[in-house]
């Protein structure tokens, strides 16, 4: 564990030494934020409500959206492809940690990085524009904190299994973009869910991306009954141990793979 | 007539400085401690059409640096170069075209094509004429004998045969001069060797200016008739390898065996050791030749057999590095 | 000056042969970055879809309209990409020296820089973008006439270059803060707000700022704006020709400031 801890904090230490990229992340993330908030309110136009949803939730979801989208960023698909590409993959297994433990490590450490430098003044910024984007009430809070951890598990380890595509196919650029699309459609980070025709949300309601963005902003701004966010947070985590057991398998799979092939 | 003329030539880095820790990434965030570096200093050499030079010294010593003034990818922060009288600063097209660079660590090939498809790209690029580019990839192809490789994807090419690769598509355009930082670095001994006959038969052929930095003294003493040792961004040797031999390692030891244990003397040559029928001299070349010497010792007593030591070339270099530290 | 052109078309000829064999050595990327692009810009417009469907318009601007605006953005934005896409690894050339070799060579390096990298696979983003395109002209009632073909290319080069521009001008940052920080999805969130939605969904300032100051609103929004009859234009000429007008200038400040910071790589170096 201590490991693991000293890799976050080694994280940390150089990710303030960008200060540059800091400063130029949160202008253009307040712009995004701007712009989808500028975006909902034309589209509402001074209509109260559509699909009972008011437009201040609109603007509460795309603002949390917005900050968890920062903190949701993900590196260990990079780690792995280039650990893959430059031969490194071999040495690395050889090493007495986890490996994967020390990408989620980083992971973890870029996250706090991301919540002081970013998320904390996003904000702020935010709330000077449109006003403090307050959860539905305290439970909602609490539960919203739960299922965004979960949501984060399940993010991370899809992004560990698509790094994992790299011991396939060695070099994977388009992967990666096509990963990232379908999140950014079929998560609701950008446009949620309610919005979607019937048919599609029924079955979007199935797949695992839901529970990345849309769930825990929905618990946010207190769109579901308490009932109703026990049963999805309970499908929540059976997605999370889902994958996790996939992860596990295609984990050994991979470095049994490599093993034989020497890297 | 020089064809490299460097004056009072300084190359000036900022180097900001990091602070430790965490609390000291923190204090970087707000306040950055810059402070200047000099990895050229004041260095003035010319260099003559037709000579090879080595210009070595140990790792930061500044001659990369020097080496990317000369070719027009840095500014100088002061001091002036001018390549057959045109200062590659100041009108970089024309001086590079007069130039082929091969840096050892890095290649201008395309990593995922033929080498063919790089030829042609700089045959457009530098503007060579059809009878002249064949003319060239005859004459460059006897020298390193690409023709086995050329259809080869670059990526997939040894080595050695993408060093050879790289040489001929600095030598394509016809340059005067070519700059070669570590031409042979990670090549093994046998490609070295070729790559050394290489840069000795474009020197023979086309009278090419060669300057190469190296840290691989074989080549040096395969190669130049000149050497530039800088310390420091400091030259503190300039001339040929055997003056500083001369110079830093004047003496040299003649072993002799004699047919019976015996001790002979000799007036300009210092008795080191006697062991049995062995006997080690020690003497300064400018004051008596071996060959004097044996025929002297000869009169005394009958030599059976004779053995000339000299100073190890790595252990002179390294005299020359230390003794500059030293200053 | 014939004889300048026909140097650097002989090379760029050269560059893109040479580009476009490298990037076919590896087929699966072209085949992964067909359907990357397929999707991308077909799950981009089902949503904008899905948002008028329940909302009715957005801005003022009803569905047909909103399609056309998607498509010219969509096609743009692939042009770029095909012409420019060197220009995302522009920070990791400062930060590796990449540039060395192209100032070794007895040619412009922006030139060199730009050609070196003409991406094929780019095209695969136009392939969604002329069907989104087709849908939107056939549901605006686009007619074929000389006005309109002149006006879309207008648009189309003025978007391309007005989108390069914004890279270059960001990847030449890097050449003063010598990090690697790649800004390409951010321009890119930022083109997608500004070119596939209405301005006037923005305030006052915001399109003031973007019509000015910072002129992605030329990428589509003022041209189509012109191509399809609608009121309310800020300056009386024909909005494609400004746009051209727009994209040429940036383009050209771009360079200069592409320039300035080459001088600053060769005073640095690495």
């Amino acid at each position: 564990m201590k490991a693991f801890l000293f890799v976050t904090k080694i994280r940390i230490q150089s990710a303030l030494a960008y200060r540059f990229n800091v400063i130029s992340t949160i202008l253009i993330q307040c712009l995004l934020m701007f712009a989808m908030a500028c975006f909902w309110n034309a589209a509402y136009g001074g209509t109260e409500s559509v699909s009972g949803v008011r437009e201040q939730d609109m603007l509460t979801y795309t603002m949390v959206s917005v900050i968890m989208g920062n903190l949701l960023t993900m590196g260990v698909e990079g780690r792995i492809e280039s650990s893959v590409k430059s031969g490194s993959v071999a040495l690395d297994m050889l090493k007495p940690v986890n490996i994967y433990g020390i990408y989620l490590a980083e992971d973890l450490g870029d996250m706090a990085v991301a919540l002081f430098q970013i998320a904390v003044p996003l904000l702020m910024i935010g709330t000077a524009m449109f006003g403090f984007p307050a959860p539905a009430s305290a439970g909602c809070f609490l539960f919203f904190l739960v299922s965004f951890s979960i949501g984060y598990l399940i993010n991370w380890i899809l992004a560990a299994l698509l790094g994992m595509c790299a011991f396939k196919v060695i070099s994977m650029g388009p992967v990666r973009n096509v990963k990232g699309f379908i999140m950014k459609l079929l998560s609701g980070s950008v446009i949620p869910l309610w919005f979607f025709p019937e048919r599609f949300r029924t079955v979007l309601e199935f797949l695992p991306f839901v529970n990345i963005y849309q769930l825990p902003l929905g618990i946010y701004i207190g769109q579901y009954t308490l009932e109703e966010m026990v049963r999805r947070t309970a499908l929540q985590m059976f997605w999370c141990a889902a994958l996790w057991l996939i992860f596990q398998s295609v984990q050994k799979k991979a470095a049994a793979a490599v093993l034989i092939q020497g890297g | 007539m020089d064809i490299i003329k460097v004056s009072h030539l300084v190359k000036e880095y900022k180097k900001i400085k990091k602070e430790m820790g965490l609390k000291g990434a923190v204090k970087n965030l707000f306040v950055q401690d810059a402070e200047y570096v000099r990895a050229v200093d004041d260095i003035s050499f010319e260099i003559e059409k037709g000579d090879i030079v080595a210009y070595i010294g140990p790792n930061g010593a500044g001659k990369s640096t020097t080496v990317k003034m000369l070719s027009g990818i840095m500014r100088p922060t002061s001091g002036e170069i001018l390549i057959n009288g045109i200062s590659p600063q100041k009108e970089r097209k024309r001086v590079v075209k007069n130039l082929g660079v091969v840096f050892g660590q890095r290649s201008q090939l395309n990593w995922n094509l033929r080498l063919g498809e790089t030829f042609e790209l700089l045959k457009r690029i530098y503007q060579i004429d059809g009878a002249l580019y064949e003319k060239n990839i005859k004459m460059l192809d006897e020298i390193f004998q690409f023709r086995e490789f050329i259809d080869t994807p670059v990526r997939q090419l040894s080595l050695g045969q993408r060093m050879r690769g790289d040489l001929a598509a600095a030598m394509l355009h016809s340059p005067e001069i070519l700059f070669l930082d570590e031409p042979t670095i990670g090549l093994d001994v046998e490609a070295k060797y070729s790559v050394r006959k290489f840069i000795k038969e474009i020197n023979a052929r086309s009278k090419t200016t060669i300057i190469l930095t190296t840290h691989d003294l074989g080549d040096v003493q395969e190669l130049c008739k000149r050497l530039i040792i800088i310390n420091d961004g400091k030259i503190i040797e300039d001339g040929s390898l055997d003056e500083l031999v001369d110079r830093i390692a004047p003496y040299r030891q003649l072993v002799i065996d004699f047919y019976h244990p015996i001790t002979v003397g000799h007036p300009k040559a210092e008795l080191v050791s006697v062991e049995e029928a062995r006997a080690v001299y020690k003497f300064r070349k400018d004051e008596i030749t071996a060959a004097q010497l044996i025929e002297d010792i000869s009169h005394t007593a009958p030599i059976k057999e004779v053995g000339l030591r000299e100073a190890k070339i790595d252990d002179i270099i390294r005299t020359a590095y230390r003794g500059s530290a030293q200053l | 000056m014939i004889k300048i052109i026909k140097y650097h078309v002989s090379v760029a000829a050269a560059l893109i042969r040479e580009s476009i064999l490298s990037r076919m050595e590896y087929p699966f990327m072209l085949i992964g970055h067909v359907l990357a692009n397929c999707i991308q810009w077909v799950v981009g417009f089902a949503t904008i879809k899905f948002v008028v469907d329940s909302f009715g318009s957005i801005g003022g601007w009803g569905y047909e309209s909103l399609a056309f605006l998607y498509g010219m953005s969509v096609l743009s934005h692939g042009l770029a990409v095909v012409l420019f896409i060197q220009t995302w690894y522009m920070a990791h050339c400062v930060v590796e020296g990449e540039y060395d070799m192209f100032l070794l060579r007895p040619m412009g390096v922006l030139f060199q820089f730009l050609f070196e990298d003409f991406n094929l696979i780019g095209i695969t983003d136009m392939i969604p973008g002329l069907m989104v395109f087709f849908y939107g002209c056939s549901k605006v009632h686009m007619t074929v006439s000389f006005t309109n073909v002149c006006m879309i290319l207008f648009t189309l080069i003025g978007g391309t270059l007005i989108r390069g521009a914004v890279w270059i001008f960001c990847g030449s940052l890097s050449f003063w803060t010598k990090s690697t920080a790649n800004f390409t999805d951010m321009v890119g969130a930022l083109f997608e707000r500004v070119s596939m939605y209405p301005l006037t969904i923005y305030p006052k300032w915001a399109q003031i700022l973007f019509t000015f100051f910072l002129p992605l609103a030329w990428i589509t929004f003022y041209p189509v704006k012109g191509i399809l009859g609608m009121e309310g234009s800020v300056i009386p000429a024909p909005m494609a020709a400004i746009s051209l007008a727009v994209g040429v200038v940036m383009f050209a400040l771009s360079c200069g400031l592409f320039r300035i910071g080459m001088y600053r790589y060769e005073s640095a170096g690495s």
